[in-house]
This record gives structure tokens, C-alpha cells and sequence, in this order.
């Protein structure tokens, strides 16, 4: 089936279209944080790359957190939107996992290091082997130590996401996992929505994809205001 | 030529997360609200973050709503319209976004609103006979403005407050009343019960002939007459000092807004924005407006609140008048001129 996946959970926004063949078309916006003015831009020239037409697409895939909450909120109004209008269903993907899957040419562990700030990190790690992913920690906001000790001592760990950029996390990382930490180079710093693509069409296959109504973002946090009132999210 | 321009119109751009269906910009066929007043309750004030996870969880459902209750499908629209200027910019992002969205899917143009042009709009929908020119005066949580409306799409800003907004400082001294959330309201109330010249609070008129407001000055007065009564270990009477406070600010938005019409020689006056509901405001303009000769037109509670209708009714004369399609680039902006 033809999918129109979105991602707006880094800094850059993008849009990916995969076909019934699994080729995947994707279009890279330019410019930082500019996501509302610029996403529905980006979906337009996905589907003109891939000589398709929005009648064309079949379901929608969104990245639906966890990262910046702003983001987040962009791409699945987009999508939920889309769907709304359009009459499709959703996939919702994981950020972290679509992120662990674009680095896949690893073989090792994949840990996904997002900054979430007040010293911790939206973290997820996976086991990978010829291509395939399978989760060691789940996805959630870990202080580093956390992260740290469940990836530890079982081999090459391969460090991606913008937390990797972020000194004192880096630091942590290096002096916990020693010589057996490698990173990421700029390019896998953001999450991209060619992997968005791929694992939605899976979450398809396997009939998890959700109604317009029923999608919803994953923050993996309260809001501020909530956490300091001591109340639960809702 | 289609006989009537049907369009959605969306706003999200504080706490009420609201779509409409408005026919030929005055013909509401839904005006659907749904408000977040009891969540924000606990925190004392609108918290940005909160808002927004709340209309994202809302706005489809409401949009939906309105179409049902307005008996039409997505196929029935001409365009959309949403708020996307000025508001909470990440409360505004999601309406917008959405919008974006479906003016894609639909392939149907999309208009950007002002949500003060939608506050001054819902005039245009409560009083058929309403035509600009007229002056207007806006006064809610976030604005007081004073505009000369010479036409549909045609705005000039007047006055504006220099500090704060006439509901804000209602809001803050409810809150030191400890009247609770949201507190304009609850101080209106409250001050039908008080004499409004017990306490003669400041008026701030500032320099001769302008039409600018200030209303912090009013505020601290109230606060350090509360505090210097809390020295003193004297009772306040609370009524008094709602009425007194709210008589010093209705005086001054008044005076401005009436010597405005007469300085442009407008025979209609327009009240629009949240603190339009208040009924002290409102009794006290018509006593002037009856004085002046001038006509005043004010919306129902309903549509004083943030709401879709009047954001369709202004989103239907700016398409009127040529209004660009921005569903490719459109954004959200925190701050924004009413011009």
C-alpha cells in the first residue's frame, strides 16, 4: 500500500512516501524549526517525487514523539488532519525506533539519545543484526546511568540522536561505556521520515494502525506545570 | 457562481478549542466550543503546554461536530479559515496546523484570521444590520484596543493598552480579591454587590488626546490599598473594592471609546472580546452612547468568547475581498498587528 509518512520530532522536518513495492521517496525540509510554515510544503514535493498524487496514499504513518513537544504536536495534528479528511487510518511510530532503524547498518547495539533536558535523556536501545532491530530498552526519559547500565558490557554500542552532541551527556556516555561507545556522525543526529515510512507500512501489515480520533503523540513526560503541582498527566 | 461560500473555521488560540460552519460570513450553521476553564482552574491561569496537548486531543472531534451538527460534509466547504494570529503561539499551532492540513486534503484555499478582526467579526453575526464604518473597541484577557473599522478588511489600530490588557488586570485583582479562576467574571459579580465609589481608585488617562490605556497603575493602587488595610488590621470590604476598581477601568475604556467616534465622526460603537460580557462595561457605554447620539452594538455572551463562528465571519470578507490561499505557507504568530 502507498503511505505518506511525516516526521517533525527533530529540528528538521521531512516527509517520505513508500509504494507497494517498498521503494521510499522522501523530501528533506530546509531550515531549522520551521515545521508549520514549511511541512505541508515538504508532504507536496514527497509525493510529486515519487510521481504520486495525495488520492493515491492509502494511510498515513506520523512519528509521534517522543522529542521536541512543539514538533511532536505539528506532525500529528498534520496527520490526524490528513486522516480526518482524507478518510485514512493512522500509524503511529515511535521516534526513538525509526530513528534506531536508520542506522541499521550497525551491527551491535543502537541506542537513541534524544536531549529531554533537566539532566535526562529520551533514550530507547536495540540489539541489531543484518538489518533487524530488536528493543534491549524500552523507549522512556532515563536519567543517563539508566541508559548506560542496561547497554553496558554487551558489546559495540552505537550512540545516535541529538543527545550525542550534548557535552556532558557525551561525556557520560564515553566514561560508562568506554571503548565499546561509538557515535553518530551529524547526519544521524535528526530522525527522518524514510524510517517513519518503513515501520509504518509494518504497523499496517500487522493492522496496528489506528482512526484519525484514536492517534495520539507520545510526549513521555507531563507538561511542567503538571509535574510541579504533583498532579497526573491526562 | 455558487448561490452561498459555506466555510469551516477554526480557533485554538488560548484555551476553547472551537470549530464553526458560517454560510456567506453572517449564517452560523454550527459554532461548536469546547473549553479547557476547569482544567486550567487548578493552575490558577492558562498554562501554555497543558492547552496544548488539550486541543490536540480536541480539535478533530470538535471539527467533526461541527460539520454533523451543521447537517454538511467535508465536500460542502468553499474554505477554511483558522486563527493564526495573535495567541498562545503553541495553542495557535495546532488549529493551524490542522487546518493546513485539511485545506490540503480538500484542495480548498485556506485563510489566516486575526483573532481580534474574528472578536470585532461576531458583531457582523449577532446584529444583521452592522456595517463599518464604526469604531470598535476590543477589550479581553490578552487586548484593549480601540480601532477605527472604516471597512470589512479595513483596520486602524487607535489605541492600545501599554501594559496591561483590561482583563488581565480584572483577572489579577480577582485573584488577590482570592475570587479563584477565571476571575473576571466572578469580579463582575461581585462587584454588583459593591459601591462603586467607595474607593476612589486612579484613572489613567494619559497624555491629552491619546487613546492609548494603562491599566497596571489602577491595579497597584488596589493592591497597596489592600495592603495598607492589611497593615492597619482593618476590615476590606471586598464588593467595594471590586466595584470601585472595575468602575476606574470601565471609566477611562468609555471616555476613549466614545470621544473616538465622536473625534471620527462614527454614529456606531462596537464592544467585542471577553470582558465585552461584563456588565458593568456594558451598562456603563450604553448610558454614554445614548448621551453621545451613538449607536452600540454588542455580541451575546456565546459569541464574547473565543469561538469558530466569528473567526468564519471574518475569514469569509477577507476571502471576499481576495484573500490569498495560504494553505502551503501559512504560519502562527504569537504577536501581530491588527492593521
Amino acid at each position: 500500500m502507498n503511505i505518506l509518512a511525516i516526521e517533525t520530532t527533530g529540528p528538521v522536518a521531512s516527509a517520505a512516501v513508500i509504494d507497494e513495492d517498498g521503494c521510499v521517496c522522501e523530501a528533506v525540509g530546509e531550515g531549522r524549526l520551521t515545521h508549520l510554515e514549511k511541512l505541508v510544503p515538504i508532504i507536496d514535493k514527497a509525493l510529486a517525487d515519487c510521481g504520486k498524487k495525495l488520492s493515491d496514499i492509502e494511510g498515513i504513518a506520523v512519528s509521534r514523539g517522543p522529542g521536541s513537544f512543539t514538533g511532536i504536536r505539528i506532525g500529528v495534528a498534520t496527520a490526524k488532519a490528513l486522516g480526518q479528511a482524507l478518510g485514512l487510518r493512522i500509524a503511529e511510530v515511535p521516534s526513538l525506533y525509526a530513528a534506531a532503524l536508520g542506522a541499521n547498518k550497525f551491527e551491535g547495539i543502537i541506542c537513541v539519545v534524544l536531549d529531554a533536558r533537566r539532566s535526562q535523556v529520551y533514550a530507547a536501545a536495540y540489539s541489531c543484526a543484518f538489518g533487524e532491530l530488536e528493543e534491549i530498552l524500552p523507549e522512556g526519559a532515563y536519567d543517563v546511568p539508566q541508559v548506560t547500565e542496561a547497554v553496558k558490557e554487551k558489546g559495540p554500542v552505537y550512540f545516535i540522536g541529538d543527545g550525542v552532541f550534548v557535552r556532558e551527556i557525551r561525556e557520560e556516555l564515553e566514561r560508562e561505556v568506554g571503548e565499546q561507545a561509538f557515535f553518530g556522525h551529524e547526519e544521524l543526529r535528526v530522525q527522518r521520515a524514510d524510517s517513519v515510512a518503513i515501520i509504518g507500512s509494518e504497523i499496517f501489515e500487522a493492522g496496528g494502525a489506528v482512526s484519525y480520533a484514536e492517534a495520539r503523540p507520545e510526549y513521555l513526560r507531563v507538561s511542567e506545570a503538571e509535574r510541579k503541582a504533583g498532579l497526573k498527566s491526562s | 457562481m455558487k448561490d452561498h461560500i459555506v466555510c469551516l473555521a477554526i480557533e485554538s488560540s488560548c484555551d476553547e478549542t472551537s470549530a464553526a460552519v458560517v454560510v456567506d460570513g453572517r449564517r452560523v450553521l454550527s459554532n461548536i466550543i469546547s473549553t479547557q476553564i476547569d482544567i486550567h482552574k487548578a493552575y490558577g491561569g492558562v498554562v501554555p503546554e497543558i492547552a496544548s496537548r488539550h486541543h490536540l486531543n480536541n480539535i478533530n472531534p470538535v471539527i467533526d461536530e461541527a460539520l454533523d451538527s451543521a447537517g454538511i460534509g467535508f465536500k460542502d466547504l468553499d474554505f477554511i479559515c483558522v486563527t493564526n494570529r495573535p495567541g498562545l503561539i503553541g495553542a495557535l499551532l495546532i488549529g493551524t496546523a490542522s487546518a493546513k492540513a485539511l485545506a490540503y486534503a480538500l484542495n480548498i484555499p485556506l485563510i489566516g484570521v486575526h483573532h481580534i478582526r474574528g472578536h470585532i467579526c461576531a458583531n457582523y453575526i449577532a446584529h444583521p444590520e452592522l456595517e463599518p464604518p464604526f469604531t470598535a473597541l476590543v477589550v479581553s484577557g490578552g487586548h484593549s484596543t480601540l480601532a477605527d473599522v472604516r471597512g470589512y478588511t479595513d483596520y486602524e489600530i487607535v489605541g492600545q493598552t501599554r501594559d496591561d490588557a483590561a482583563g488581565e488586570a480584572f483577572d489579577k485583582v480577582a485573584r488577590v480579591l482570592g475570587l479563584g479562576y477565571p476571575g473576571g467574571p466572578l469580579l463582575d459579580k461581585l462587584a454588583r454587590e459593591g459601591n462603586p465609589e467607595a474607593i476612589p481608585f486612579k484613572r489613567v488617562y494619559l497624555e491629552k488626546d491619546s487613546y492609548d490605556f494603562s491599566f497596571s497603575g489602577t491595579k497597584t493602587g488596589v493592591l497597596n490599598y489592600l495592603n495598607s488595610k492589611r497593615q492597619k488590621n482593618e476590615a476590606v470590604n471586598s464588593a467595594d473594592v471590586a466595584a470601585s476598581f472595575q468602575a476606574a477601568v470601565v471609566e477611562v475604556l468609555v471616555t476613549k471609546a466614545v470621544r473616538l467616534a465622536k473625534d471620527r465622526g462614527r454614529d456606531k460603537l462596537v464592544l467585542a472580546g471577553g470582558v465585552a460580557a461584563n456588565s458593568c462595561l456594558r451598562e456603563s457605554l450604553a448610558k454614554a452612547c445614548e448621551k453621545a447620539g451613538i449607536k452600540l452594538f454588542a455580541p451575546p455572551p456565546v459569541l464574547c468568547t473565543d469561538n469558530g463562528a466569528m473567526i468564519g465571519c471574518a475569514g469569509y470578507y477577507e476571502y471576499m475581498a481576495g484573500a490569498k490561499d495560504e494553505k502551503m505557507n501559512l504560519d502562527a504568530f504569537a504577536n501581530a498587528p491588527l492593521e
